[in-house]
């Protein structure tokens, strides 16, 4: 018999069931979250069935493959009426992860610019950037996108389109540049698809001389020279030409068109996050111990090399989880482009649902492509948790 | 020169000076921002006033609005019985203006501390039924469609209806997400997270057109009651996430100290978690009462006419073309007016009534 532990001779406490929590992995969540989704579609299968009086099994996706028969101009994957209404939903799932992405990345860059600034010693610049917080955070999102979509619908019609130096025309339907295209796209897809499978296994490989930095620096900076150059023959190879825009009927033909659809988007969404995150970013400088500050003053730095140095480096690891949980928010918040009409996931799934009259499959779908960005990120905060081994919450215990 | 973040006060400073006082030390010691102050100032000042107050038109009519170079408040001052309550019947007006007014005073009382006992519970169902029976009608009064509601009577009601009750559903929700055992934790879990993954205004166009076609006609809900649903669930899972931060945080020892005393664990979690946890949620609580109240405005794309939704259909009328952007400004002010003082008001609550650590 083994004597009992210390343990148990204690207080007979309540055993609490394991939480659930944000420490134990997005895929159960995942798994969670899609188990209950099945559990939800086959109840309202049931219901639906019962109230129509049809037979219960009217959740049916063989509609998917037939032709959607609605239009979607402005997407990154190219899209026709007879296309069927699962690349329909697919191109607005891309719309929606190419905007969220892109604005991401900026509201990233402009967060963390006046996220610095915000400290500044010049009182108005810190004063400019406090009235920009304060003005974003505390206005409705969508009510920011309907303002600037109605100042881009102050540019000047088609037809009296601005030219600006006779490649690149702006007016109310958009801005359109000359693009690049090619004749022969399968020798271009296929050097870039060599040179980045080059870059990623010679970048693995050169983990293995972590101990010389100089040569590791060296080598990764060859191979990378070496990948662009693999690149550019590639593009070299391919014929590259140009198609320039032209105003042909009711709108411009040839060329990349940015509309201000997107661009009301994209801006609204950058704007929005960028605030949220210079505040988080801003809260992060100011929890850095003076100390710090003064080691930097002491070893001769300047402000701005000891903010570089020594401070910016130790924010990363505290400002990363308001950060992606901002993206999650700009994914889910792209939905509001149903306003103004960019054919983002949501608006693409009411147009099939009015096309089809699929509802259920539709709505069920339309859950699993939000679903799918906000877990990516989520998975990718814990990995980046458990490699700089954070504790779950700033202060706490892990 | 220092390397110090300049916002922080050293030690031993003294204490910052209030008034005008402040704003002399300010242009003394910051000459570089006062220049730039002063200089716009003198560059666009004049103009300013010129265009907000010299030559605005205060009241009139389209045309001299048109006329005039300055702002055209005459706009809103128009179209301000659309903006306060939408499309609601002229006739039947004085209810909708009874009805807000109710609302408004309900909410202040309620804000301040004095008044919070259990006689307020009461008091905000009776208000609750009332404000309903004002604007629907019903008994005595002639019966006004739900969808006719709009403008700020709608948004107000949207999310303090949706806060006020999703508070007690976080709270539930939250406690059994912890203490619901393997299969309802779990559950609690599935669907707090479905629920935050999906965006509220994916969630309005589901319910809005999903309503319909699974619920017999009899009781098929209106879209008014469809959104204050979706409202509801979103603002109790978000509360459900910021109860559970407070209840996290509140310490081990507390719930040891309530098995000491014999307490079972539902009382644990009633007499001293819950207060605890309560109080170290009030700054998340804030942030999604303030998120809410911005989020209302999701519902003119479901085809309610909220706030926006009305200033939106106030600068499509055909003799007042061309003023959407007054109409903004006045978005704009109203909700960044009103924000700002949530955040505040949500700062003193915090401050007033939180453990001094």
């Amino acid at each position: 018999m083994m004597p009992r532990s210390a343990a148990s001779h204690a207080l007979a406490l309540p055993v609490l069931p394991t939480k659930a929590g944000s420490r134990q992995g997005a895929p159960r969540r995942a798994a969670a979250a899609l188990g209950l989704g099945a559990v939800a579609l086959a109840a309202l299968a049931a219901l639906s069935g019962a109230a129509s009086g049809k037979l219960p099994f009217p959740i049916d996706f063989g509609f998917l493959w037939s032709p959607a028969g609605f239009p979607i101009v402005d997407s990154v994957l190219p899209f026709s009426p007879e296309d069927s209404y699962f690349r329909a939903l697919l191109t607005g799932w891309t719309n929606t992860v190419f905007v969220s992405l892109l604005s991401c990345m900026l509201a990233i860059l402009i967060g963390v610019l006046l996220g610095v600034l915000a400290e500044s010693r010049v009182a108005i610049i810190r004063q400019f950037i406090a009235g920009y917080r304060l003005l974003f955070r505390n206005t409705p999102i969508l009510l920011q996108l309907l303002f600037w979509y109605a100042l881009l619908q102050r540019l000047p019609p088609l037809r009296q389109s601005l030219d600006l130096s006779g490649l690149v025309l702006l007016s109310q339907k958009g801005l359109a540049i000359p693009a690049p295209f090619t004749e022969r796209p399968a020798s271009l897809g296929l050097a870039a698809l060599l040179a980045l499978l080059l870059l990623v296994a010679g970048w693995r490989g050169t983990r293995r001389f972590d101990d010389a930095p100089v040569l590791k620096a060296r080598l990764r900076g060859g191979l990378l020279l070496g990948c662009l150059l693999m690149a550019a023959i590639g593009i070299a190879l391919s014929g590259p030409q140009w198609s320039m825009p032209a105003i042909v009927g009711f709108g411009y033909r040839g060329g990349a068109v940015v509309t201000p659809e997107f661009a009301a988007t994209l801006l609204t969404l950058t704007l929005y996050s960028g605030a949220f995150i210079a505040e988080s970013v801003r809260g992060g400088i100011a929890s850095i111990p003076v100390g710090q500050w003064d080691a930097g003053h002491s070893l001769g730095l300047t402000r701005w090399q000891a903010m570089r140095l020594i401070v910016l480096p130790q924010i990363v690891k505290l400002v990363a989880p308001p950060v992606i949980s901002q993206c999650v928010s700009t994914v889910k918040n792209s939905g509001i482009a149903v306003a103004i009409g960019y054919p983002e996931l949501l608006l693409a799934t009411t147009a099939a649902i009015s096309h089809s009259g699929r509802a259920i499959e539709c709505f069920s779908l339309l859950m699993i492509g939000y679903l799918i960005p906000s877990l990516a990120l989520g998975a990718l905060l814990e990995r980046l948790q458990k490699r700089a081994a954070l504790p779950s919450a700033p202060g706490k215990l892990p | 020169m220092s390397v110090v973040p300049s916002s922080q006060p050293l030690v031993g400073a003294a204490p910052r000076p209030d008034g005008i006082l402040r704003l002399w030390r300010l242009l003394r010691s910051h000459p570089l921002s006062a220049a730039c102050y002063v200089v716009a100032a003198l560059l666009w000042g004049p103009d300013l006033v010129r265009w907000s107050v010299t030559e605005a038109v205060f009241t009139g009519d389209a045309a001299s609005c048109r006329i005039a170079a300055g702002v055209c408040w005459a706009f809103i001052g128009e179209k301000s019985n659309i903006f306060l309550f939408g499309l609601y019947p002229q006739t039947e007006l004085w209810r909708a203006q009874s009805a807000l007014l109710l609302l408004v005073v309900a909410i202040a009382v309620s804000l301040v501390p004095v008044f919070w006992r259990r006689g307020l519970m009461a008091a905000w169902v009776g208000i609750a039924g009332l404000i309903a029976w004002l604007l629907i009608g019903g008994l005595g009064l002639t019966p006004v469609s739900p969808l006719q509601i709009g403008g700020l009577m709608l948004s107000l009601i949207l999310s303090a209806s949706s806060f006020a009750l999703g508070v007690p559903l976080g709270t539930v929700l939250a406690i059994g997400r912890r203490h619901g055992g393997p299969v309802l934790g779990r559950g609690c879990v599935a669907f707090i997270e479905t629920v935050r993954s999906i965006p509220t205004i994916a969630l309005l166009f589901m319910a809005s057109i999903l309503a319909p076609q699974l619920l017999p006609a009899a009781i098929a809900p209106s879209k008014l009651v469809c959104a204050l649903a979706v409202f509801l669930l979103a603002s109790s899972v978000y509360c459900a996430e910021a109860i559970r931060g407070g209840m996290e945080s509140v310490g081990e020892g507390q719930r040891e100290a309530g098995r000491a005393l014999g307490l079972s664990p539902a009382l644990i979690v009633a007499l001293i978690v819950i207060p605890q946890a309560m109080r170290s949620a009030v700054p998340s609580l804030g942030n999604i009462a303030v998120a809410f109240f911005k989020e209302t405005t999701l519902v003119g794309i479901i085809g309610m006419y909220d706030f926006v939704g009305a200033i939106e259909v106030s600068s499509k009328d055909s003799a007042w073309l061309g003023f959407d952007m007054e109409g903004y400004a006045f978005a704009f002010a109203f909700y960044f007016f009103v924000c700002y003082l949530m955040t505040r008001y949500t700062l003193w609550i915090e401050r007033s009534f939180s453990y001094k650590a």
